[in-house]
């Protein structure tokens, strides 16, 4: 007949010194009313405990257990701070409404990286190749594809091209655990979903000065549906926060349904809002570990040393091939490629006879030279008479995005000098700042 | 009987406090004594139910003051409630709707035994 549940909690102490103060402070933990309402219910509550208590101890019962089983007929902390819940809804004032949209933005940040995190990094590692247009801020890749994960970057993008995009379903589901719950307790479910949803659309506050930097920058129809999809965090935000008002409504009744299948309700017990959205987390905080372990022993194919790639080329040439002895001070050869010339078929039989051979120093300078056979193909013609030198320079820019904001220009100077000797025409190019003479030097200390 | 008894105590806590203005522990302590044992409540269930009557305006809370009967005693002051013209008017809609029901029961239980019912 007795309805009494165990109202101690699992983390419950029996032995503890004060049973109703610790009691009381697992009431105020579960508790969601406001301050004063906070203090009224849990001074109303020790007058009962306290009360209950004194009158065993009259009839001759031990303080210390009287306490106790004060606080056992009472109930569970949790389902009494529920009811209490229940009865007095959070009203959402201006001042909690800004917090509900500092919460939307920080829970929209790290949901969002850590959502995006892994599926970056499982493509860096299965594709064998950092994603493009990986920003290159930090160092360690790791940390790298951290920042291309977060809102401000490229990185979910960029994966939305990548790969399906159901890995968003998490996303959605974790982002509106937040205003479900908040549905559940709020007076005005609305006003708590609005404000999660205008935390999420602020996280990303780029988005709209998108707009003027992007009109007529392409496709303006698709501008717009980018950025509306963005608007759409806010109405998912709302219904979740009603979904949750409805299930806080109705999940009584329902729970009462079940308890008549005392299976069922376990089973449901179990997979409570709060315990599916933990595990979730918990899921995804496993990913991240494991995405940032795979991105800090990740390394790119290790390429043969340039002196081996030269050897191997070497062997498809019909002529030797001539290294630089003269380079300048920081210059190294890094990488050897073989060249093709673009040929209408039928191709020459010179046209794949090239190769280009890379030189870099520690500044990001770049210094190439290319060595081939003539070819009908070959859009520039070399100088026919050994010790002719042809100096030329072109200027141009480039244009890369940036961000959500616009593109990063920047100018470039290349200077390039072609010369014939023993029937092969040679091409040195470069970006660094190298004169006329001091290419020339190099050309002549080809061996 | 669970979900007849969680029904009922709003009603049982409005009669009590129809006949005096009470606080909580000597609600749950009436409770009991009265029903000798039959009906059960956790204790943390009476306060939620007589926060929602002071919502619902059908009663209303005020913490002890010095007029109360144990105002001398020691201890942390208690929360009363009283009952108001709302709640005395709720507690006469729900003892009416409780008589037709209970009326109702008793006509049914009250027919011939049921076939085999009584005998040895």
């Amino acid at each position: 007949m007795s309805d009494r549940t165990n109202p101690i909690d699992a983390n419950s102490t029996n032995d503890s010194a004060d049973p109703i103060a610790d009691y009381l402070a697992r009431i105020a933990l579960h508790l969601t009313t406001d301050d004063q309402q906070r203090e009224a219910i849990l001074a109303e509550v020790r007058c009962h405990l306290e009360e209950a208590a004194a009158h065993a101890v009259a009839t001759g019962a031990d303080p210390g257990q009287a306490a106790t089983q004060a606080v056992m007929v009472f109930g569970s902390a949790s389902t009494v701070a529920h009811r209490f819940n229940a009865v007095h809804p959070i009203a959402w004032s201006p001042m909690r409404f800004v917090r509900g949209a500092a919460w939307g933005v920080v829970v929209t940040w790290l949901v969002w990286t850590l959502v995006t995190y892994p599926v970056l990094a499982y493509l860096t590692v299965t594709r064998g190749a950092v994603p493009g247009n990986l920003p290159g801020v930090f160092h360690p890749l790791w940390l790298d594809l951290l920042f291309y994960a977060s809102p401000p970057a490229f990185g979910a993008i960029w994966a939305l091209g990548a790969v399906p995009a159901l890995w968003l379903v998490p996303f959605i589901l974790l982002y509106s655990a937040v205003p479900f719950v908040w549905g559940m307790r709020a007076r005005r479910w609305w006003v708590a979903g609005l404000a999660f949803g205008l935390g999420g659309v602020l996280a990303f506050p780029w988005v709209l000065a998108t707009i003027p930097y992007r009109w007529n920058d392409g496709n303006n129809a698709w501008l717009l549906v980018v950025v509306a999809a963005y608007w759409l965090l806010m109405p998912i935000a709302v219904a979740a926060s009603g979904v949750g008002a409805f299930a806080a409504t109705w999940l009584p009744s329902l729970g009462a349904i079940l308890r008549r299948r005392p299976t069922v309700a376990r089973r449901w017990r179990v997979l409570s809002a709060r315990s599916l959205a933990g595990a979730a987390l918990l899921v995804l905080l496993g990913l991240s570990v494991w995405a940032g372990v795979s991105a800090a022993t990740w390394a790119p194919a290790a390429q043969p040393a340039p002196a081996q790639q030269i050897a191997a080329i070497q062997a498809h040439l019909n002529f030797p091939v001539a290294l630089p002895t003269a380079l300048p001070p920081g210059m190294r050869l890094t990488a050897a490629t073989k060249t093709m010339v673009a040929c209408a078929a039928p191709c020459g039989p010179n046209d794949d006879n090239g190769i280009a051979l890379s030189f870099t120093n520690a500044s990001g300078e770049w210094l190439e030279l290319s060595e081939r056979l003539p070819s009908p193909a070959d859009t520039i013609t070399a100088p026919t008479a050994t010790g002719t030198y042809q100096f030329s320079q072109a200027t141009g820019g480039e244009a890369r995005p940036v961000w959500w904001l616009g593109e990063d220009t920047s100018d470039w100077t290349e200077t390039s000098l072609i010369w014939t000797g023993n029937g092969v025409e040679y091409q040195l190019v470069t970006t660094s700042h190298l004169t006329q003479d001091q290419l020339q030097a190099i050309a002549t200390s080809l061996r | 009987m669970r979900e007849l008894k969680k029904g009922s105590l709003g009603m049982l806590l409005l009669h009590l406090l129809y006949e005096r203005p009470s606080y909580g522990y000597a609600l749950c302590e009436r409770l009991r004594e009265r029903s000798a044992g039959t009906l059960s409540f956790e204790d943390g269930a009476v306060y939620p139910l007589l926060h929602t009557l002071e919502k619902e305006g059908l009663a209303e809370g005020y913490w002890e003051t010095d007029d109360d009967a144990d105002a001398g005693r020691k201890g942390p002051r208690r929360r009363y409630y009283r009952l108001t013209p709302n709640g005395v008017r709720a507690l006469r809609e729900a003892l009416r709707e409780w008589n037709q029901f209970s009326t109702a029961i008793t006509r049914i239980l009250g027919q011939p035994q049921m076939e085999g019912e009584g005998q040895p």
